[in-house]
């Protein structure tokens, strides 16, 4: 049986999503990301422009705003409820590190 | 001191790694990328400086798009974020160019990267490669069944060797290119998942130039062994014909592209000019090859009427004549001689007849085989045999004449004289309608074989 697209997302999936809480720009995005992180993640503008796409197109994110080439999106219901899904999966696998290496210390 | 220049680059489509890495070469040596094509890129001179290209893939764009498609601009204006500008497109691949040191790349992520490579290679790469093979099958096929009929016919046959020779190179081509693509999308996806690594593309550069350099040698040679000078113009023509419609195809191409025409347009201008000119320019040779003579080409040629239909006498000189071998006083005859060359065998066909309603004059026919290699010769007189000889089933009869293996396929048979000769590395076919003798068989062998 094929994988649901987005079951899992990588990290600069992730992080797209994270901006895109709020209202933004998709060409903004690529200098967020770099800050959030500190430098660690780097998106490339391809990358951005194919995963907005492909967001958009699995109904995560709606566009909000047109001023020419430059397009703002935001996450939909359901955008928002992958992030958490994502979330609550990246915190079930931090609380499974913890406790292992604590059981081990024991 | 050039200014630009054009040089022919082999990169298989989805081959973004050795792209960049060969303009990021090219940028080193003072040279510019100016205007990619399907096979000629464009260059344009300036200072050597370390430049950054990236190879991205819309699949969405088409080889038809007089401008810039919105996707495209769209991207082109993500990309300015970061300091990529593009400068040039062929079709789904879009190339850009980054003055910095350290830019971010364009992609930076593999999976991502590699969905947007298959979108666009199931476009365009993989379909007219999938076509290609097929077409290239099915010429093949119907070549070897040719083949099989009259294989005598092809193996003394420059251009049918050429043809065959030429088909499979095609379909080597395609298969290697699409096992190639589809085993480095595997291993690539594999790689992905793994680590989130992307795997540098691989190109077929090597084999692709390879394969035009033994196109080339291949034409040159079907060229050098053309014995005919008809057979040359022909080749010469066929291969002009083709470069006409090239020509136009691309030129329809090129000036919808600058007139701004709509992609459907330029498509059907471009499928519609291909298709009519094929069609009008292969007839229109077709046509000419019908009305080329033989005079043209330096050859003796007289024609007649009988019953309201015209004759070609033709002049040329023989090896061997009836009147070497028996009396005649008739003096109308057409003597007819044509080499046929391949890299294998060599088949001179000589026929002394005369003209249709005359009485008094004998027919005199043969094919004289030269092989290049001796183990053909055996085969090349079994298949004379095999093919020439009675089909009721009576059986050839061998005996020697000076040295030479003579099988007479119609022992016995009034009218009808029918040998095969073999001795060293030729063999011949001889036809007469009348029964040779002894004497005139040793001198036939004299003449066609030991001389």
């Amino acid at each position: 049986m094929p994988r649901e697209k987005f079951s899992a997302l990588t990290e600069q999936m992730f992080c797209i999503l994270l901006c895109l809480r709020r209202e933004c720009c998709g060409m903004d995005i690529m200098d967020m990301v770099s800050k959030m992180t500190d430098g660690r993640v780097r998106v490339g503008p391809g990358t951005v422009y194919n995963l907005l796409e492909q967001f958009q197109d699995a109904g995560m994110i709606r566009q909000t705003r047109s001023e020419g080439r430059r397009r703002s999106y935001i996450l939909t219901e359901f955008g928002t409820e992958k992030l958490e899904t994502e979330y609550r999966r990246l915190q079930t696998q931090v609380e499974l590190y913890r406790r292992m290496t604590k059981e081990e210390a024991l | 001191m050039r200014e630009t220049k054009r040089r022919m680059e082999f990169f298989s489509m989805y081959d973004c790694t050795g792209i960049a890495a060969h303009l990021e070469k090219m940028a080193l040596k003072g040279w510019a990328l100016e205007k990619p094509g399907t096979f000629l890129w464009r260059y344009r001179r300036m200072e050597p400086k370390k430049l950054r290209y990236a190879v991205v893939y819309l699949p969405g764009s088409s080889e038809f798009d007089a401008a810039p498609t919105e996707e495209n601009q769209d991207l082109q204006a993500f990309c300015a974020e970061a300091g990529w500008v593009q400068v040039g497109s062929v079709a789904q691949m879009h190339i850009f160019c980054n003055e910095s040191e350290d830019p971010v790349p364009i992609e930076t992520d593999a999976m991502v990267q590699i969905g947007s490579i298959h979108a666009a290679m199931k476009r365009n790469f993989i379909p007219s490669q999938i076509v290609l093979l097929l077409l290239a099958a099915v010429n093949l096929g119907m070549r070897l069944w040719e083949f099989s009929v009259n294989p005598l016919k092809y193996l003394s046959s420059a251009s049918g060797q050429v043809t065959i020779s030429c088909w499979l190179m095609v379909i080597a081509l395609t298969v290697t290119e699409l096992f190639c693509y589809f085993r480095w999308r595997r291993r690539a996806l594999a790689a992905a998942r793994e680590d989130g690594t992307f795997l540098p593309t691989r190109s077929t550069r090597i084999f692709q130039r390879l394969y035009f350099i033994l196109l080339g040698l291949l034409v040159l040679s079907w060229f050098a062994l053309a014995a005919e000078p008809r057979e040359k113009f022909l080749i010469a023509a066929m291969l002009a014909v083709l470069a006409l419609i090239f020509a136009g195809v691309f030129g329809v191409k090129h000036l919808c592209k600058k007139l701004g025409a709509g992609r459907n347009v330029t498509r059907i201008l471009v499928f519609g000019t291909a298709v009519v000119m094929s069609f009008a320019v292969i007839g229109a040779a077709v046509f000419g090859v019908l009305r080329l003579s033989d005079e043209w080409f330096g050859r003796e040629v007289e024609t007649y009427d009988y019953q309201g239909i015209t004759f070609e006498v033709y002049h040329d000189e023989l090896p061997l004549y009836v009147e070497d071998l028996t009396d005649t006083s008739y003096d109308r005859y057409s003597t007819y001689m044509v080499t046929q060359r391949s890299l294998l065998l060599t088949n001179r066909s000589g026929l002394q007849r005369p003209r249709v309603g005359d009485t008094g004059g004998a027919m005199l026919g043969y094919n004289i085989y030269d092989v290049r290699f001796g183990f053909l010769r055996n085969w090349v007189r079994q298949e004379l045999i095999d093919t020439y000889a009675d089909v009721s089933g009576r059986r050839p009869t061998d005996f020697p004449v000076k040295g030479v293996l003579v099988s007479d396929l119609y022992p016995g048979e009034e009218g009808m004289g029918m040998y095969v000769l073999t001795w060293k590395n030729r063999v011949v076919l001889l036809s007469a309608d009348w029964n040779l003798t002894d004497e005139q068989l040793a001198t036939a062998v004299d003449t066609l074989m030991l001389q």
